[in-house]
């Protein structure tokens, strides 16, 4: 049975350089919904691939469609870092973005470079929690030193180190603000029960990566794990209602 | 509706800790409303695929929920084409590589010598594509080719968003490979899978234990195809292709 109520902190609209069809903001609502997912909150494809200006844009422009469902993040590129603190200015005035997504693989940044720093400060100045996309080790650790800079501020390691999970959850113990997102494109048996094992659930959250995955992959992740139900329920909506202020 | 897993491992997983037990992936099975598991034994991954083939054909003896699956390890050169046989003979029909764990390519003469012997003995060969974990191009395509030269079966395993472009391709270009479904992870990637290749040519599996097999599974539950289709990707096909 697919559990009600999900929110999910970790989607995208846009087409990707893959087969699949369904990706604008219509075909995610329907796809999320079908899956039990109330709210989610959404990045550009084509803010992370391209011009994240004209991405933010689009995504603003759309997500009026689906107020209280939808809510957005702000796409930043550390090459562009003017643009980027600006960015973070205009829509931190905008209550329909939640959130501030950094793509270092996809952009060609590390988490080292000075202009994220500047990038998380301005974040931290708005209250605006961030996903980061963070697909190994190294990035973990990065993340990690970033985190412990900015205590209060929660920062999301989205796909959890990707194979290397084993070593990013040891990283992301050692910062309280930093939340787990394990979706990732191979379901590692193990690897919720490790993130609940070393951050406990209140720190681990729900994010499906639609529309590049189907939410079902990873909601199989949280049924098949060995954790507690009050753990799933954590999970799936009460520690990102609590990350990003969503109202019921 | 009979469910059967094509892609389920048991025994010792070095890489990382992780229960591998026969017993354990049985229940896993069995917890999850799938009736038949075909199994391939760790041990014939990383060490003696002779040993390990006889601990995969002696679980099916004394279970008959448990179907075998054989590996073998071209890098040996000694005792392959002798195992092969051995395991034919045992009634295993399907046989899995893995190159990931053991250094060699699809373009790799060895390979494809005993592929051409499955070939010839009408056996199934389980092949996967994702061989460095992330994007990873051209490995279907040197399939595509071993299969034209030998005429052999095959299934792709690890067929994702990532590299479905190339397995739809190579697979419409040769009737003979078919695709499981463990990381077809995409929204819709099951339903352009059947839409492509007609749905015959989709066999579930999961990847258990290594994987969650609720991944797998939710995805075909979910999947906009007709019980005709859901059934022949859940276990007809699987079946049909052991004969």
């Amino acid at each position: 049975m697919i559990p009600m109520n999900i929110v999910d902190v970790h989607t995208h609209v846009g087409k990707w350089m893959f087969p699949i069809q369904r990706a604008d903001i219509d075909d995610l609502v329907a796809i999320e919904r079908q899956c039990g997912i109330s709210k989610c909150v959404i990045s550009s494809s084509s803010a992370i691939l391209y011009d994240f200006i004209e991405g933010n844009s689009l995504l603003a422009r759309q997500l009026d469609k689906y107020r209280g469902l939808c809510y957005g993040y702000v796409v930043v590129n550390p090459h562009y870092l003017d643009e980027s603190l600006n960015e973070i200015e205009k829509y931190s005035r905008d209550p329909r973005f939640v959130g501030v997504k950094l793509h270092p693989d996809q952009q060609a940044f590390s988490l080292k470079d000075r202009a994220v720093a500047r990038i998380v400060d301005r974040a931290h100045e708005h209250r605006m929690p961030l996903l980061v996309h963070t697909f190994s080790a190294a990035a973990a650790a990065h993340l990690t030193e970033l985190a412990g800079q900015h205590r209060d501020l929660p920062i999301i390691m989205a796909h959890m180190g990707g194979a290397e999970w084993e070593s990013a959850v040891k990283y992301a113990e050692k910062a309280e603000n930093i939340y787990l997102d394990p979706c990732c494109s191979y379901a590692d048996r193990g690897k919720l029960e490790a993130a609940v094992r070393a951050v406990g659930a209140g720190r681990v959250v729900f994010g499906s990566d639609a529309v590049l995955f189907n939410p079902r992959f990873v909601i199989g992740m949280i049924e098949s794990a060995e954790i507690e139900e009050s753990d799933r329920q954590l999970i799936y909506r009460d520690n990102a209602m609590r990350i990003f202020g969503l109202e019921e | 509706m009979e469910i059967i897993d094509s892609n389920v491992l048991f025994g010792f997983w070095p890489r990382r800790r992780v229960d591998s037990s026969l017993d354990t992936v049985k229940r896993i099975a069995r917890d999850h409303g799938v009736s038949k598991i075909v199994v391939c034994c760790m041990r014939g991954i990383f060490d003696d695929f002779v040993q390990g083939n006889s601990e995969a054909i002696e679980a099916s003896k004394c279970d008959d929920t448990v179907i075998p699956a054989a590996t073998i390890n071209p890098n040996r050169f000694l005792d392959c084409e002798s195992e092969m046989d051995r395991c034919l003979e045992s009634g295993v029909k399907l046989f899995r590589f893995f190159p990931e764990f053991q250094g060699w390519t699809y373009s790799y003469r060895p390979f494809l010598k005993l592929l051409q012997r499955l070939a010839g003995a009408g056996a199934i060969a389980m092949l996967p594509t994702r061989i460095g974990r992330h994007l990873e191009f051209g490995s279907i395509t040197e399939i595509g080719r071993a299969v034209a030269e030998t005429g052999a079966r095959c299934i792709l395993t690890d067929v994702y968003y990532g590299n479905l472009a190339e397995a739809l391709t190579v697979a419409s270009e040769r009737p003979g490979i078919a695709i499981e479904s463990h990381l077809l992870n995409s929204p819709d990637a099951i339903e352009l899978v059947v839409n492509t290749l007609g749905p015959d040519r989709l066999i579930f599996g999961s990847g258990s234990p290594l994987k969650y097999i609720d991944s797998a599974l939710l995805p075909v539950m979910g999947a906009a195809c007709d019980d005709t289709t859901r059934h022949a990707i859940l276990s007809g096909n699987m079946l049909k292709m052991l004969g």
